[in-house]
């Protein structure tokens, strides 16, 4: 039994189709990054499969159970961080990820042994009594991920997890992402970052216009680019060996000797110039979710 | 994994966690903001005493009951609106075995938490100033709590309305003059003449007028006092059937 398992799913907003036929499916015990640019319909999927929105077509089960037909049976076997979500702030950590997991039914024991190891896991530990709304920024999402990942949750959403954390806080988290799938539980985020989806997903998704349009791990998706480097030219470039993205065009060579005049930049190939490469629709989607 | 429960035993403690969090904690951290729910029906009961003296202070005070429902009604209604749009937080608990029904009760519990200050405030002055037999109190308590209920059930499905956090504020507003403020809440039904029949239309007045011939301090039929639980019954059950409605969660 798959995780998260996805056939044709469909959504509308009046007469925009924003998912068109999705499908996925996630094993137990891996880290799932979906990524694709703004509008692309990331969130409406995770709404969808969270119970939050009705799909208007196709099938969805989310630990083995039907997210339309059997949707409590689901919510007690997932947690979520939405996008854009915020936690209470005049609660203190301790007290926002404590009710939580009573929300939750954690037994009262287990909870608080659960927030302790949590807040510690996620270094907030020493600010469990401070007021939320003197915390920053980065330290508030933190709390976020402290609630859900203290969770039993089977499968986890988090809708952009890691935005406006600083590198050393997303490597925290990017750990207690790691332990907790480590525990065969399953993680399905979406980010922006695309080098985060390379560092600690098993398993990519890119989502494009409301079709997934490629998966793999994010290891068999960089090999399958070709060449070693990936220059970047200004789009003006006369070529035909490079391809146009936005401003600029990119070229895969096997060797730094083949850099032409007037590059922009040169790096190795990464899943990024992948997603850059396999992406049609920059910028034609420029509502925000 | 290990099991989670999302029976009935769990659905309470959900109400009284959200009761908590919601109602009992803001009041602990910043006592000033509830006792600012308090400025207006303590203004509206000094004007009254000083304009009319004894009879003043009692409608004051019959209004000042009415008056900490109908806010913990428009509270409701923006902390509802809050968590759904601005924190995500209600989509956060969609994700846990809390149900819609528990998660629309415990708010509503945490708002009288929450102007249990004024509640309490009144409460103390009615007693003190209008001594009621047992049966009498136990109507004013009754009309209360079905007021509280309609108040709450229709706040939690206005709430839902909104797609947009800032026009909450002006709606509260509105809400507070519409059902407060123009209905005879401060005044006695018969004002109207004989567009008595309006007193029925909002559940605040009818919670008044059942208040007011309890303490004696107006003189309603018993005809017209049938009506208002009659009108407060019907608020309920509207209410009721309005939430079931919306308390599933799942947009469409
Ligand atoms: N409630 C809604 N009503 C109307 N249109 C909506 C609604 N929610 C989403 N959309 C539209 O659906 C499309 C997909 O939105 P979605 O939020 O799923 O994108 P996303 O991939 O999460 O984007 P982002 O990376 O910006 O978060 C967008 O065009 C958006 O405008
Ligand atoms: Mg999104």
């Amino acid at each position: 039994m798959q995780a998260i398992l996805v056939r044709g799913l469909r959504r509308s907003f009046g007469d925009k189709e924003v998912l068109r036929g999705i499908d996925l499916e996630i094993d137990y015990g891996k880290i799932a990054a979906l990524l694709g640019p703004n509008g692309a319909g990331k969130t409406t999927l995770i709404r969808i499969l969270t119970t939050e929105l009705m799909p208007h077509g196709g099938e969805a089960y989310v630990a083995g159970y039907d997210v339309v037909r059997q949707a409590g049976e689901v919510r007690r076997r997932i947690a979520v961080i939405p996008q854009d979500a915020r936690p209470i702030t005049y609660m203190t950590p301790y007290e926002f990820v404590y009710s939580y997991l009573l929300l939750r039914g954690l037994p009262r024991i287990d909870a608080r042994r659960a927030v302790k190891d949590s807040l510690e896991e996620l270094g907030l530990w020493d600010v469990r009594k401070t007021p939320i709304y003197q915390l920053s920024g980065g330290m508030m999402r933190r709390v976020l991920v402290a609630a859900v990942l203290a969770s039993n949750a089977e499968v986890i959403f988090l809708d952009e997890p890691t935005v406006g954390l600083d590198a050393v806080s997303r490597r925290v988290v990017w750990n207690s992402l790691r332990r907790y799938s480590s525990s065969g539980a399953t993680i399905f985020l979406t980010t922006h970052y695309i080098d985060e989806a390379e560092l600690i997903s098993d398993v990519v998704f890119l989502i494009d216009n409301g079709l997934i349009v490629a998966r793999g791990s994010p290891r068999e998706l960089v090999e399958s680019l070709p060449g070693k480097y990936v220059v970047e030219y200004p789009a003006t470039i006369n070529s035909d060996s490079c391809i146009r993205v936005g401003d600029s065009c990119l070229a895969f060579v096997e060797s730094l000797n083949e850099i032409r005049e007037g590059a922009l930049r040169v790096s190795p190939k990464s899943l990024e110039h992948y997603v850059l490469i396999t992406i049609k629709s920059w910028g034609e989607n420029y509502e925000e979710g | 994994m290990r099991r989670v429960k999302g029976g009935l035993g769990h659905q309470l403690r959900a109400i009284l966690v959200l009761a908590w969090l919601n109602g009992l904690l803001p009041i602990i951290r910043s006592p000033l903001w509830t006792i600012s729910t308090l400025t207006m029906p303590i203004s509206l009961l000094v004007l009254l005493t000083i304009l009319y003296k004894n009879v003043g202070l009692v409608m004051g005070i019959v209004g000042g009951l009415i008056w900490s429902m109908l806010s913990s009604g428009t509270a409701l209604i923006g902390d509802a609106a809050y968590y759904r749009l601005e924190l995500k937080f209600q989509q956060m608990i969609v994700a846990t075995p809390t149900n819609p029904l528990a998660y629309t009760v415990g708010l509503a519990l945490s708002e009288v938490v929450f102007t249990l200050p004024g509640i309490v405030l009144f409460a103390v002055l009615f007693t003190v100033i209008t001594p009621v037999d047992q049966w009498e109190a136990l109507r004013v308590t009754l009309s209360l709590v079905l007021l509280w209920y309609s108040v709450s059930a229709l706040a939690f499905y206005s709430s839902t309305l909104f797609t947009y956090i800032r026009y909450i504020w002006a709606v509260a507003s509105l809400l507070t003059l519409v059902l407060g403020i123009l209905p005879p809440v401060y005044y006695p039904a018969i004002y109207l003449g004989r567009m008595w029949w309006l007193a029925y239309l909002v559940p605040t007045s009818s919670s008044a007028l059942i208040i007011q011939d309890a303490v004696g301090v107006v003189h309603y039929s018993p005809l017209q006092v049938n009506l208002a639980y009659l009108s407060e019954v019907t608020w309920c059950l509207l209410g009721t059937v309005l939430v079931m409605r919306v308390a599933r969660w799942r947009s469409s």
